[in-house]
């Protein structure tokens, strides 16, 4: 059988429906609100130690300092309206039957353990604040590779977790790093010694599943010498009418030769603000690589980074984002070139219809001794109806002669006469439409390994058939 | 001394109506309206280019500016480090009308008050709230080129603001070349205002040599039913230079071309900004601008195509390109697109490049010594922008070394 028809049967239409709500245990919901006392709590409750409570601290007292950006999106967010900790369940499971029945159900129905079986390394599923499950290939654990929720890496191998957290991103980048420093709780610790390639992805799904929540997890990849890892990200939420927030930090450290992916496939629901810092450093000859799709949210801004400090380290960024109804779609890449001989591409492709707005805004810097440092950004555009707007706000800075930079862009609506020769081969004009989309996406669709791209592709139909067009 | 005061002061010295007082404190009031932000806007842009108003306002001068208007040869010459009355009056012209703002703001008044009700940026907010001379032209209508006019503007070693009113009517065409040269210590704001009636076309280049001085250029322009612009100019020699054209698309099936060249050296820095406004339904623009980068100097290359829902079949593109020669140049390009409803079409490309080395090695090995070959690639780069100006003014103005 084929594997796109294999993979047909496993992953049932419902699944990229994630508006349902998890009945759950609920030990600890905090009150909405942010103070001294809520982070002193958190800390309390994850019994951790105490340098980790001094500096969540003096996160908070960088958080309160910093003013909200000026620029981007409008971000009318109550940081005195969200709920900073909601503890679903006490349950660290390896194995799903290990869960409480609401909770592995939770994840059966969004298809999680059919594809840990079929093609995933290990997975990890976090739960409002708290990572509940985490499994890994024997293997892989053999080879003394560490996949694990953040917590309980803080707890098993805290001098590793010391060495890597909030390095790459320091705690007072920005207001939000500050807030999920402050916070911070769950998301996925990866470590893959020298030598070791992880061959199938490993996954961490993502689920908000109250009102009024914030979800700030931490996550760390750290591939030493010579190895590989891809890593994938799922994301989905309830519907409600109030706003959430999810501001996550990630810290991604690619060491000479090694090689990571990462894949992210967000479809939050249409009341989630979405703030995140995504960050890698990539040693020499090091290769990074984003991959995102980006299907839901109120509001999101994210601009993956990739600081290229060893010679010969690369990075590419490859994103889809699809803005539709009251959402505003602020992405973004930012490369350092900081070594000679790196090399960057960033590929953008956004989708706006239904009024919705998307934005590119980027940062290429090729600062002075990046010797023939090259980097190519392109970022398309298609605008589908009239109400709908699209904003490409690159920057370009180049300090260095032997260096190359390219950049392309363009912005449009879908081409009558593609439109009129698909037509004219006998197709409906909602199938041609849609083809075209797709079409358009192809050269990021075809980056994300098949499984993904094939979810992605029946989220993108899904929606381009609520808006009229069919699949 | 409040900084209003002192541009009541300036408008009261130079005897000026009351409304243009008013629409002076409006426009600077509309000034720092603009510095505040956008959402185009990103942390790392606000360091790119600095200017000191607060020194610009001290030293505005009390009395207005003095200078010499003559006639040789085929060139209007006005130049403002001679001390004596400006006196704007051309004899050759017959139905073209050129005179001094300051005569204009008796004549025209409606025109001269419409081209500074709506700044679009905080430079053309400025220049309407200082300017003090400048030059007035108006092509009647049904009326072709009666002569390429060629200007010649000579800039004082001091702080001046000048605006300068094109009014271009229906159905007519106009030519004109526009140099500047500057003292080594002028200092000033020069706004143009561009009308282009319906079914006009204007053809006209600009080519500043700086001496060293610090300058902001706008150039605003107004483009009705069927309107064409053509633009092509090339700056060299500046030490800081702000550079901003905004062309505004209003009537159906405009269409506009600006080509620019920038020779930096030194350590001049440039911040070229090429703002297009589609409003028309099939308008249509095409923007190229190419810089050479020489010693330490620096260009930033903004470009920003705004197309709104209503210009259906509107084409845009703008292109900025950098050739890096020297290893301190710097280049930042901040193309932007803002693209509102599906009916249009909108493309950017920049790139920043050094000489290919290829390309070198192969001339070398026809026997074209290192620098002469060089020499051509920087010609050949720069070729698509400023060839109307090499068939206009020969390479005199472009020296290649």
């Amino acid at each position: 059988m084929d594997k796109r028809e294999e993979l047909k049967d496993i992953i049932p239409e419902k699944n990229y429906n994630g508006n349902f709500v998890t009945r759950a245990r609920y030990p600890h919901v905090f009150e909405e609100g942010l103070s001294k006392s809520v982070v002193e709590e958190i800390s309390e409750i994850k019994k951790e130690p105490e340098w980790m409570k001094r500096f969540r601290l003096r996160a908070l007292e960088i958080f309160n300092s910093k003013p909200i950006p000026k620029w981007g999106p409008p971000l009318d967010l109550d940081f005195n309206k969200i709920r900073y900790y909601v503890l679903p369940d006490e349950v660290k499971a390896r194995r799903w039957e290990d869960l409480p029945q609401e909770i592995r159900e939770t994840y059966e129905r969004l298809g999680l353990p059919e594809m840990e079986k079929k093609y995933l390394s290990g997975s990890v599923a976090v739960l409002d604040s708290e990572g509940v499950y985490a499994n890994i290939k024997k293997q892989l654990q053999e080879k003394g590779v560490i996949y694990l929720d953040t917590d309980s890496a803080l707890q098993k191998y805290p001098d590793l977790f010391k060495e890597y957290f909030m390095n790459i991103v320091p705690v007072g980048d920005n207001k939000f790093s500050a807030l999920n420093g402050a916070v911070w709780s769950g998301g996925s610790f990866i470590y893959v010694p020298e030598n070791v390639h992880v061959d199938l992805p490993l996954m961490t799904y993502f689920r908000m599943n109250l009102q009024s929540e914030g979800q700030f997890e931490h996550t760390i990849i750290i591939a030493e010498k010579n190895s590989s890892v891809s890593y994938i990200e799922g994301c989905t939420a309830p519907i409600y009418n109030t706003s959430s927030l999810h501001s996550a930090v990630v810290e991604v450290y690619v060491k000479e030769n090694a090689k990571v992916r990462f894949t992210t496939v967000q479809n939050w629901s249409h009341d989630i603000y979405n703030l995140n810092t995504e960050r890698a450093r990539v040693e020499k000859n090091g290769k990074m690589e984003w991959v995102g799709g980006s299907l839901g949210s109120k509001v999101t801004m994210l601009y993956p980074s990739s600081y290229l400090v060893g010679e010969g380290a690369s990075a590419s960024h490859l994103t889809i984002a699809l803005a539709s109804e009251n959402t505003w779609k602020d992405n973004g890449a930012k490369v350092l070139h900081l070594a000679p001989n790196t090399s960057s591409k960033v590929i953008s492709k956004s989708i706006s219809m239904k009024g919705g707005v998307s934005v590119y805004r980027g940062l290429i810097r090729i600062p002075k001794g990046a010797y023939n440092a090259k980097s190519h950004v392109q970022c398309d555009a298609l605008i589908l109806d009239e109400n709908s707007k699209n904003f490409t706000y690159p920057h370009n800075e180049v300090y260095e002669e032997t260096s190359t930079l390219t950049h392309e862009a363009s912005a449009g609506k879908i081409g009558e006469e593609q439109l009129f020769y698909i037509m004219s081969r006998g197709l409906t004009e909602d199938q041609a439409r849609s083809m075209i989309v797709l079409g358009f996406l192809d050269d990021v669709l075809k980056e994300i390994p098949l499984e993904f791209s094939l979810e992605l592709n029946r989220l993108i139909k899904l929606q381009l058939e609520r808006y009229g067009g069919t699949g | 001394m409040s900084i209003e005061d002192k541009i009541i002061n300036f408008s009261k010295s130079r005897k000026e109506p009351d409304w243009l007082t008013e629409i002076r404190l409006k426009n600077f009031r509309k000034y720092f309206e603009f510095k505040k932000s956008s959402i185009s806007d990103s942390p790392v842009e606000k360091r790119y280019t600095t200017f000191e108003i607060e020194e610009f306002l001290d030293n505005i001068p009390d009395e207005p500016h003095s200078g010499k208007f003559y006639e040789e040869k085929e060139y209007f010459i006005v130049d403002f480090t001679k001390n004596e009355k400006l006196n704007i009056k051309a004899e050759s012209l017959k139905y073209t009308v050129l005179m001094g703002i300051r005569e204009a703001l008796e004549k025209y008044p409606e025109i001269v008050r419409n081209s500074m009700e709506d700044p679009k940026d905080e430079w053309t907010a400025l220049g309407n709230a200082l300017w003090d001379t400048g030059i007035f032209v108006i092509v009647p209508e049904n009326r072709r080129c009666e002569k390429l006019m060629k200007f010649k503007t000579i800039f004082p070693g001091d702080i001046m603001v000048k605006k300068d009113i094109f009014n271009i009517g229906n159905n007519s065409y106009l030519q004109f070349v526009e140099y500047s040269n500057s003292m080594e210590k002028f200092n000033g704001i020069e706004e143009t205002t561009i009308n282009i009636g319906a079914n006009s076309n204007l053809k006209h280049l600009t080519m500043i040599d700086g001496g060293q001085s610090k300058m902001v250029s706008v150039k605003n322009s107004h483009l009705m039913l069927n309107a064409y612009d053509e633009w092509y100019y090339a700056l060299k020699n500046v030490n800081k230079h702000i550079m901003l054209s905004n062309a505004d698309l209003l009537g159906d099936y405009s269409n506009l071309e600006y080509k620019g060249a920038i020779l930096a050296n030194g350590n001049e820095h440039y911040d070229v900004n090429t703002n297009i406004y589609h409003n028309g339904k099939n308008s249509k623009s095409n923007a190229n601008v190419r810089a050479t980068l020489e010693g330490n100097s620096r260009v930033i290359m903004r470009g920003s195509i705004k197309v709104s829902k209503n210009a259906n079949n509107s084409n845009a593109y703008f292109a900025g390109n950098s050739l890096l020669l020297s290893e301190n140049a710097k280049s930042n390009a901040l193309p932007f697109l803002e693209i509102e409803g599906d009916r249009s079409q909108a493309r950017h490309s920049a790139s920043v490049t050094n000489v290919d080395y290829d390309q070198l090695f192969y001339l070398q090995s026809r026997g074209v010594d290192e620098k002469k070959a060089k020499n051509l690639l920087v010609e050949g780069f720069l070729d698509p922008v400023v060839r109307q100006i090499v068939i206009y003014e020969g390479t005199r103005y472009l020296i290649y070394d």
